[in-house]
């Protein structure tokens, strides 16, 4: 038969006992009895001196700062005397990559969220926002539009919107270049209300360095990808604002630099 | 962390308050989270995801447990979305289950057993983790569940039953 099992000798104590001693959390009363227990108890010793160098060492590691909440994306503000561009890893390899990241970090209206024409802000509109991981290293960060991200590191995007919907997002850089990140299917994707949802795949950024401007379309229907293309070209080329009927559209814009 | 993180916190305190749980604590979420996961480059996701969550939505510590207690819950809850794939359960799972099989029984039942009990749900998920693989007593689980005791004995008498369950039917 299929049987549980549970090893420990008894009176020994769990990793969360030990955790909770070292921390100096327990009452004084199991503080003592645990203290006890481990001056007579050459297992949970060794177990109390493992979990003390490994605190140690997290104190001591160079760890990335405490994560601040992610700033809303803002509308792109290109630069013109800026001619760099960014240019997305191959779609397979795009695709492959499905990277873990954080959720739930960001609220709609943050001091970056856009304001709308007269200088007020429009409640509810929807955002594109990203984080980025930063090579083969732990760190993961917000992005804000206007980073500087490098080769090599992924970028996860994110949307926050009041009401469910679908979405694509595309980019395009200074050449007029389209690439859509987002989906990968010729049709929007559905996507849920709420609050900094992040799409399912990451983008590796290659080693070409530039700027690009990021768009994401939030739309009542699933509106064809390819209508999202010629949205983008057109709006390269005749320098005004992408759009489709039945969006709305969130940009972002990203500096891709070598250091 | 205090009970300023629950109420009418300034940000500033929120922020200083994780700045120095994230300092003290951190390790505790990082070892769980690569213990669960078995990968540490997910266990420092974990941390993020973790503290990112605090940062976002810091009334989820309600002060009724120590700061370790509140991470053990927290960081398991993370780690089980992440292990939603019914494959990775049981590989983790594996290391509580013996299987005590019959003479002809084939590896692939094991497989199967351990797969069945992966497909706990998820609050069964989370003791039969606390009770098999953490070994921690039903005080501690109701701690960081924030049950009393006598559910905590309820629940892991249950995950024994579906344990049985499974057992036959592999």
């Amino acid at each position: 038969m299929l049987e549980l099992e549970r090893n420990r000798s008894e009176g020994c104590l769990s990793d969360l006992r030990i955790d909770l001693y070292l921390a100096g959390e327990l009452q004084p009363a199991l503080r003592d009895s645990a203290g006890a227990h481990l001056r007579g108890c050459e297992s949970c010793a060794a177990r109390l001196a493992e979990l003390e160098q490994d605190r140690d060492r997290y104190r001591r590691a160079d760890r990335p700062p405490l994560p601040r909440r992610a700033p809303v994306a803002s509308p792109a503000r290109p630069r013109a005397s800026v001619h760099r561009w960014l240019w997305p890893a191959a779609a397979a390899a795009v695709l492959a990559l499905f990277v873990l990241w954080p959720r739930g970090v960001e609220e709609l209206s943050g001091p970056s969220d856009p304001p709308a024409a007269g200088g007020t802000r429009i409640k509810g509109r929807p955002s594109l926002g990203f984080y980025v991981k930063r090579g083969d290293g732990a760190e993961v960060r917000a992005g804000a539009s206007g980073d500087t991200v490098r080769p090599g590191d992924r970028v996860r995007f994110a949307t926050t919107s009041e009401e469910a919907g679908f979405l694509i997002v595309a980019g395009v850089d200074p050449a007029g270049r389209v690439s859509v990140y987002h989906p990968t299917g010729a049709r929007a994707e559905p996507i849920a209300a709420g609050t900094d949802q992040l799409l399912p795949t990451s983008v590796v950024l290659d080693d070409v360095l530039g700027s690009e401007l990021v768009v994401g379309f939030f739309c009542q229907a699933a509106v064809e990808v390819s209508a999202v293309r010629r949205s983008l070209e057109r709006a390269h080329a005749t320098g005004g604002e992408p759009g489709l009927p039945g969006c709305r559209v969130d940009q972002l814009r990203l500096e891709k630099r070598a250091r | 962390m205090t009970r300023k993180l629950a109420g009418e916190a300034t940000p500033d305190t929120e922020r200083v308050d994780l700045d120095r749980i994230y300092r003290d604590h951190g390790h505790v979420v990082v070892r769980r989270a690569r213990r669960l996961l078995g990968d540490e480059a997910e266990a420092s996701e974990v941390l993020q995801e973790v503290f990112l969550s605090l940062l976002d939505r810091p009334g989820q510590f309600e002060g009724r447990s120590a700061v370790t207690t509140f991470l053990y819950a927290m960081t398991t809850n993370a780690c089980l979305n992440r292990l939603r794939n019914r494959r990775r359960r049981a590989r983790l799972l594996a290391d509580v289950v013996s299987v005590d099989v019959r003479p002809d029984a084939s590896h692939e039942a094991s497989l199967d057993a351990a797969l069945l009990l992966a497909q706990l749900p998820e609050r069964l998920a989370r003791v039969a983790i606390y009770y098999y693989l953490d070994e921690m007593t039903h005080e501690e689980i109701a701690d960081v569940l924030g049950v009393s005791r006598r559910q905590v004995g309820n629940l892991v008498l249950r995950v024994q039953e579906l344990a049985r369950k499974a057992a036959r039917a592999a």
